[in-house]
């Protein structure tokens, strides 16, 4: 058997209205497929996880903005 | 801290018949860079739901609106329910070299349509997701303050006070009084550090390029004709890469997003000169807000030229109106009723807080629902949908586990194999474009060891472009006068001339103005070998990465092209300038219009191949 990615699991949603079809939602647990993510080598270089201010020079006069972990919202996040 | 990505679209699944839609979710993490995501060989996006797509059995078809609606809500809760638990007191995961991290899993984008912000942010169409703007605010130039999710709970909460929600047309006629949508419990209320106004990213593919295309040209098509414009797009010039539009754009049905840039690339300089002035600079500047906000990454002074961009439409947006193109459904006293208008206003605030817009594209969104929706789809039997993908992709994921970790175990690097061919035999993972500087710099550091007498290449590069030639020229042995008659160039002999002149005295060489030579000058030697194509190579504007490379054709008159083919090529004729820090300041626009290898052997030139180059008045 090979080892499989985030496990898939089902549940029936039942609305208060009726619906033509039942309705059944398919998903996976979002915690093991992040955790997949991060373990997965290909990206393993490509995963960030400090928050900071870049700037253009060190006198910190012009800030640059390019990946989320440069913006201000990451920052606000993590204090 | 791990930022959460969720995304969903819906999209058909069947192309021919059955109407088979699915609605899925995928997620990812705003940790992993921006290039990174971006690729679809790298799978930075997974599936992590399927929602039903749902018929009610109700009357009331905008009813039925609703309930997708609150199902939508109820199911997306029920996925991201272990996600606001770790959002609040956070959770152990281990990265891939086997540390530990504390993380906390906020949400920070939400990659979808404009229908669908909606749909998150439980409003109704005639307001935005972001901010509290209303229809008639949607043209104003500036942004409005932030519409923020407690605010709509507050809001939902209070009229569930005096209406029950599950009396669904009540509930739903006192909500649009405060345009929302008849939501009663959004998946994000009790989600840690989610608002919907902050993860309500813009998105560039539809905030951008669609917006463009509806309006925009619409508007180009009503001022300057359908029939005018039809034909100026038809007179462009074939550009091999590119597309061309032969049949115009005013006819064209299901365009993609490509399309969309492509005819963006055009459309300013087409509709120059048959539109009022104001009209075209309120629409240019609209353009230029739009290929501004797509850059990478952006420096203070970056952000300010954005900002004034979209000023500077705003205060001539009058323009448009006056040309009469642009005019609201029911009369002409909301002209400006384009809920994409006012997203463009947060497209700034969301750089300084999020970081660069094109990030958050929904192109390899989309691109991820053709492997993970599509494909699978339609390897199926059609039925029990949903539950044969899962199975498809669990199996999938299995494979491509055990081919990645068999690699790892066989010493095939795993950094080497990233670079060759992304992982799994994938066959339509990103091609790298072949690198001519490389080759370059490697042939001339091969020759310089050895050989003496400096050989031609085939392949050299300057500081900003490669260039490459095939092995064998297109015409050998062709003499100058024979060349001069099939390109009709008259002056080719006195433009050699003038040129070895000046290559010899080592003077700077001057594209434009007369030639000094007689055109019956004598030159060192009389055959010259031709090419009719190079391939150009650039380096990204913005992080120095490679381009494909492109053909540059110069092809004399034949059948097919009775006045020749003859591409464009920006030239730069002032040495005191530089690209691309100059802009285009001296540099001129010319006719790429004969490459020519004029060394010959008596001379032992050390330059290698010259061009001949013809300015045409363009």
């Amino acid at each position: 058997m090979l080892p499989s990615g985030p496990r898939w699991k089902y549940k029936d949603i039942v609305t208060d209205v009726p619906t033509k079809r039942p309705l059944r939602l398919f998903y996976r647990d979002p915690i093991e497929c992040l955790q997949s993510l991060l373990s997965n080598p290909n990206l393993a270089d490509h995963i960030d996880f400090d928050c900071r201010k870049v700037y253009e020079s060190a006198d910190k006069g012009s800030r640059i903005y390019s990946s989320f972990m440069t913006g201000d919202h990451s920052w606000y996040l993590q204090v | 801290m791990l930022g959460v990505i969720l995304s969903s679209d819906k999209t058909k699944v069947t192309n021919i018949c059955g109407n088979r839609s699915a609605h899925p979710v995928l997620i990812s993490l705003a940790n992993i860079t921006p290039s990174a995501r971006a690729k679809a060989s790298l799978h930075a996006y997974l599936l992590v739901a399927l929602i039903p797509v749902a018929e009610f059995v109700h009357s009331d078809p905008r009813l039925c609106g609703v309930l997708a609606g609150r199902m939508f809500h109820q199911c997306i809760s029920i996925v991201v329910e272990p996600l606001k638990v770790t959002a609040e007191k956070g959770i152990m995961m281990s990265d891939s070299a086997g540390h530990s991290r504390y993380c906390f899993t906020p949400l920070v984008s939400y990659i979808a349509d404009t229908p669908e912000e909606l749909l998150v942010s439980c409003i109704c169409s005639n307001a935005s997701p972001v901010t509290t703007a209303t229809r008639d605010q949607f043209g104003d130039d500036f942004r409005h303050p932030l519409r923020e999710g407690s605010t709509t709970l507050a809001r939902i909460k209070d009229i569930m006070l005096s209406v029950s929600p599950s009396d669904i047309s009540e509930f739903f006629r006192v909500c649009k009084r405060f345009s929302l949508n008849g939501v009663h419990e959004p998946f994000w209320q009790d989600w840690a550090l989610s608002d919907p106004s902050s993860f309500i990213t813009p998105e560039p593919l539809h905030h951008i390029h669609r917006m463009f295309w509806d309006h925009d040209l619409k508007w180009a098509i009503y001022v300057v004709g359908a029939k005018e414009l039809d034909f100026r797009f038809m007179l462009l010039q074939v550009f091999i890469g590119y597309r061309s539009f032969k049949d115009g754009v005013s006819t064209l049905k299901q365009v993609s997003g490509r399309d969309h840039r492509d005819v963006q690339r055009y459309l300013i300089g087409l509709i120059a000169g048959a539109t009022p002035s104001d009209f075209l600079s309120a629409v240019r500047s609209l353009c230029e807000f739009r290929y501004l906000a797509q850059a990478p990454s952006f420096t203070e002074g970056a952000v300010a030229r954005l900002e004034r961009a979209l000023k500077s439409f705003h205060s001539q947006k009058e323009a448009v109106i006056k040309s009469g193109a642009r005019r609201s459904k029911s009369g002409t006293d909301k002209p400006w009723a384009i809920p994409k208008l006012e997203l463009l206003q947060s497209i700034v605030p969301s750089i300084r807080s999020h970081g660069s817009v094109m990030q958050w594209s929904a192109d390899p969104t989309e691109r991820a629902h053709i492997d993970y929706i599509k494909v699978p789809g339609r390897a199926g039997n059609n039925h029990d949908y949903d539950e044969q993908v899962c199975r498809y992709l669990d199996r999938q994921e299995k494979c491509r586990n055990f081919a990645l970790a068999m690699d790892i175990k066989f010493g095939e690097g795993l950094d080497e194999r990233d670079e060759h061919n992304h992982c799994e035999g994938n066959v339509d993972g990103a091609r790298r474009p072949k690198d001519y500087f490389e080759r370059a710099q490697q042939l001339m550091e091969d020759t310089s060891a050895s050989a003496n007498p400096p050989k031609q290449f085939k392949t050299f590069a300057t500081s900003i472009a490669a260039y490459h030639l095939n092995d064998s020229p297109t015409l050998t042995r062709m003499t100058v006068n024979k060349a001069a008659e099939i390109f009709k160039l008259d002056d080719l002999r006195p433009a050699i001339a003038d040129y070895l002149e000046r290559d010899a005295t080592a003077s700077a060489h001057v594209i434009r103005g007369r030639r000094r030579a007689p055109p019956t000058c004598k030159l060192p030697f009389e055959h010259i070998q031709v090419w009719c194509k190079v391939r150009m190579q650039l380096k990204s504007y913005h992080e120095q990465r490679l381009e494909p490379s492109q053909a540059v054709l110069a092809e004399p008159p034949s059948e097919t092209w009775p006045c020749g083919r003859y591409d464009a090529v920006i030239v730069n004729v002032d040495p005191k300038f530089k690209w691309p820090r100059s802009h285009l300041e001296g540099s001129i626009l010319a006719r790429f219009v004969l490459m020519a290898d004029i060394s010959s052997r008596s001379l032992h030139r050390s330059s290698t191949l010259d061009f001949s180059s013809h300015i045409g008045t363009l």
